[in-house]
Order: structure tokens, then sequence, then C-alpha cells
């Protein structure tokens, strides 16, 4: 009688084994417990045994690892509204490059304030350039009333100005540099607020900046206060730009003018 | 004439049809032969205890595996919201008032670096004439002596205008307009302000100090459409962090007077 490889079953061989008795063959077979029939139910019970534990390990793991997962999924969606809500705090909602005047349209409304930034030069010759904004379009003087100071020249030879309901049919927002300034090199930085811009009450909608131009050529150098009001509390959707000299005919602006606009939550 | 059962093809007798069968041959196809039912089940008995070592490995490998990725992704979301803190940490608005009264920005946030003020506002207060100065202090502090102020303010009449104020207990960031023009007639002012390094409070520190400009158009009826352009500023004496701020209006007596209905004034910390 030999054995099995894997449960160490009772075999028998025909030949060397044919003169067992029945019973001893019976017994074996399935009669002690060490008989065939008890080691397969053994290894049966052992099998079951460790399916189970398999079963239960991964009974345990699986949830543990579901509470994890939806943790996760938890912080990437609050990450994610993090992240939307961080790229929303400012916002350049739009930017003109090159030549030309400035035309800012469909402007978001979900900002309180505008900034606006750059550098810029306008096509006059006069050095009395300004950069001025209008809005939503209205290009009527009666629509704007334009606060405007500068001070130019150098030295003690300075020269101040002064002026109230400034007729360039919008609002002025800084002084530039000219054609001519800006053949030699010189553009003029550009910094103005548009507070308030998307509400629909309150005051009417108002924008101011300021602004330092050096001209090479006289008369030198100038600084200047700017501001004014468009008679409407319609929120503002659209914004252009353009060169004046102080009246309602507008300018281009002159290549390599960068004018950024932001979006303030 | 036997028949194999489904599964493994172990040898089967019927006890009806079978009966002809020798007891040598069953004891054969029991567990005499490679193809016995001994045998049989003893070649199942490794393919299971094979395929539950697999099993058992792979579940094992992969519980390891998701757990590695778990540690991993854990890891990763920590670094992505230290980064995300961060980013929403350069810009941030710390509050904001809107509507009428005096604006009182308490507790503020000591995690940025400088303070801007944006928005339009104009003075509350009913009497007020011309244009009116607009004005913070800090951490409630309204002691006069604890301030020093400088303006400058251009208009038509008069045309220039360049002081210091030291008794207001403030500091002036703005020139506004008055109650008539931009309670009644919607002329509000833009007001833009910096108060930069508030949160600092290390000796030899600067004392605390913000400016701010405006440009301003009074409406006929309530200046004679007179425009104003301002630039001023000034100092706090502490090197205190800025915890609170308040804007308010002047009045020609240097008491506080309220924000115009329609004020928007949002308070942003930078970096």
């Amino acid at each position: 009688m030999s054995i099995s490889t894997i449960l160490s079953l009772n075999l028998y061989d025909q030949g060397v084994d044919k003169e067992q008795s029945f019973e001893k063959y019976r017994a074996n077979l399935s009669g002690t417990v060490n008989s065939n029939m008890m080691v397969i139910d053994s290894f049966s019970g052992s099998t079951v045994s460790d399916l189970g534990i398999i079963d239960a390990s991964m009974g345990y793991y699986f949830p543990e690892m579901d509470t994890l997962l939806t943790l996760y999924a938890g912080q990437v969606i609050s990450g994610s509204a993090s992240v939307v809500s961080a790229s929303n705090r400012i916002v350049k909602l739009a930017e003109h490059t090159g030549s030309g005047q400035i035309d800012f349209n469909g402007i978001s409304q979900n900002y309180t304030h505008l900034l606006i930034m750059g550098t810029t030069a306008g096509s006059v010759t006069s050095t009395s350039a300004i950069l001025g904004i209008d809005f939503n379009t209205i290009s009527s003087t009666g629509s704007y009333k334009g606060v405007r100071y500068i001070q130019t020249g150098s030295g003690t030879s300075t020269t101040e100005y002064m002026a109230g309901e400034y007729l360039i049919s919008g609002i002025p927002i800084g002084s530039i540099n000219n054609y001519e300034a800006h053949s030699g090199g010189y553009t003029s930085p550009v910094f103005a607020i548009i507070p308030y811009y998307s509400g629909s009450t309150g005051f009417y909608k108002t924008a101011s900046g300021f602004g330092s131009v050096f001209f090479f050529l006289a008369p030198g150098a100038a600084v200047s206060l700017q501001g004014g009001t468009y008679l409407n509390t319609s929120p503002i959707t659209r914004i252009r730009m353009f060169c004046t000299i102080g009246d309602t005919a507008r300018a281009n602006l002159l290549e390599n003018t960068i004018i950024s606009l932001y979006g303030v939550y | 004439m036997t028949s194999l059962s489904t599964n493994l093809g172990l040898i089967l007798y019927n006890s009806t049809t079978d009966q002809s069968g020798n007891f040598l041959t069953w004891t054969q196809n029991m567990s005499g032969s490679v193809t016995s039912n001994m045998k049989t089940i003893d070649r199942w008995a490794g393919q299971v205890s094979a395929s539950l070592v697999l099993l058992n490995s792979s579940v094992s490998a992969s519980m390891t595996n998701l757990n590695n990725q778990a540690t991993s992704i854990s890891g990763s979301i920590a670094t992505l919201n230290t980064n995300i803190t961060t980013i929403l940490g350069r810009l941030e608005k710390l509050d904001e008032f809107t509507g009428a009264g005096q604006a009182d920005f308490t507790s503020i946030d000591q995690s940025h670096k400088h303070l801007v003020i944006m928005g339009t506002t104009c003075s509350g207060y009913a009497t007020s004439t011309g244009i009116v100065s607009l004005a913070i202090d800090f951490n409630g502090d309204a002691n006069s002596a604890d301030y020093g102020s400088t303006y400058w303010y251009s208009s038509t009449t008069p045309v220039e205008v360049m002081s210091t104020a030291t008794n207001i207990g403030s500091i002036i960031i703005g020139q506004v307009n008055n109650y008539e023009a931009g309670v009644t007639y919607k002329y509000g002012t833009t007001v833009f302000a910096i108060i930069p390094n508030y949160s600092g409070s290390s000796i030899p520190a600067f004392y605390k100090n913000a400016m701010g400009f405006t440009a301003s158009y009074l409406p006929a009826g309530t200046g004679g459409g007179q425009p104003t352009t301002s630039l001023q500023g000034g100092v706090w004496k502490s090197r205190s962090a800025i915890t609170r701020l308040r804007i308010f209006t002047l009045g020609s007596d240097s008491a506080r007077r309220d924000l115009g209905t329609g004020t928007v004034l949002s308070l942003y910390g930078f970096g």
C-alpha cells in the first residue's frame, strides 16, 4: 500500500495489495480517523477555512480602503474647490498687446473690483497725452465727469493743471507718453482701479489711476492723478481704452502696448 | 457501466446498472490506478492548495499595493492642500464692509504681509460739505497723540493744499465726496490704500503706516462741479501688529462720521 503525494491518501496497488482484506480496505477508505474520506473531509474543512480567512481579510480590508478612498475623494473635492477659489481670487480677464484701441468685451461679472495694469504710449504728438476709458460703449461726453491733476516740468519750473468735467467722452486714468517719446523707446506705466464694477446698486461707477511720465524731450517729466464718474449704476461689461489729448477725438495706442485687466474677488 | 462526476471526473458506480462490476475493478477505480478517484482527488487537492496559495499571495500583494498607493495619495493630498493654502494666502479678502456706518474690521488675520483697501464710498454725515477726509485707525486706538498724518490735495478752489494733521487720532487715506454728492447724487469716490507690513511687530521695525490716493468729482449743487485729487498717508506711532482696523470719515471738527449708503470697502491680505 502506498500514499498519495498531496493528501497522503491510502492507495492500493492491484499487483501488490490484492491480498488485503475487504475489511482493511474499507477501513482505509472510510472506516478510521485517518481514512481517505476523513482526510478529504479534513482538507475540505481547511480549504473552507483558508477561503474564510482570505474572505475575512478582504472583508476587513476593502471597507477600510473604501473608507480611506471616500475620505480622499472628499479631500480631493474640497481641495479642488479651494483651487477654484484660489484661481478666482485674482484673474486676468483680458489683455491687450500691440497698437490700436482696446476693447475688452464680455467682462466677467464674478468679481468685486477691476484693476488695470500695464504700459503704453499714444499716437498723438501732443505732450498732454491721456489714457482714457469708457464703459459699455457709452461715448457721449454728458455721461462722464472726469477729474485730472497733472504737474509737468522739472526743477522749480513746474506747471500744475487741475480740471473737472473733463470732456473726453470717458474717464482719464493716466498720463502717457506721446508718439515722439515712443519713437525714442519711452512708454508709461498704467495703474487704475474700477471699484464695485459688477454691482448695480449704490453709487455711479467710478475709476481712478495715477501715472508718472518721463519725457526725454521737454517738458521732461509729469506726474498725474486722475479719475472720474460714469453717470450710470449699470454693471460694467465692456471697457474701451484709447489715447486722447483732452477732447472727444480718440487716437490709437502704439505698438508694444501691454494692458492687462484683472478681476479681484 | 460506470459514469463520471461532473467536476472532477470521479468514477461513479450505479448500484443498479453496475452490479456486474467486480470488486477488484472497483478497488482499482477507487484507489488503485493513476486515474482512480483517490489519485484524482489528490491531484485536485494539490491544485486547490496551489490556487489558495496563489490567491492569498495575490490578495496580500494587492493589499500591500493598495496600501502603498493610499499612503502615497494621502501624502500627495497633504502636499496639495499645503500648496493650496499657500496660494490662498497670497491674496485673501479678509473682510468687506457694505452699506452705511463705520467699518470695523476686527480679528484681522495675521498670516499676510500687507493689507490693501479697495472700494468706493462717500460721507454718511448728512450735513457734510465739500470734500471729506476718509481716515482709518488701528487696534481701536483713537488717541490723537498716537498718529501723524500728511495730506495733499488739489482742487479748483483752493488749487492745492499740502499739510499735516496730528490731532485727529487717525490716518487720512483719501478725500471723498460729501453726503449729498454721494448719497443723493450717487457720486461715490474710488478708494485705494495700502497698509504695509501690518502683521509684523518686531523691533526695530518701523511704526505702522498707511497711504492712499483718490480722485473725486463733486457735482453741481454739492460743490459746484469741483474736482479733487489727493495723495495722503500717515503713521501710527506703534509697532504692534494690526489686528483691528476702523474706517470712517472725519468731520470738520475731526469727529468721526459715518460712511454713506452705497459704500463697498474690501480689505485684502497680500502675501
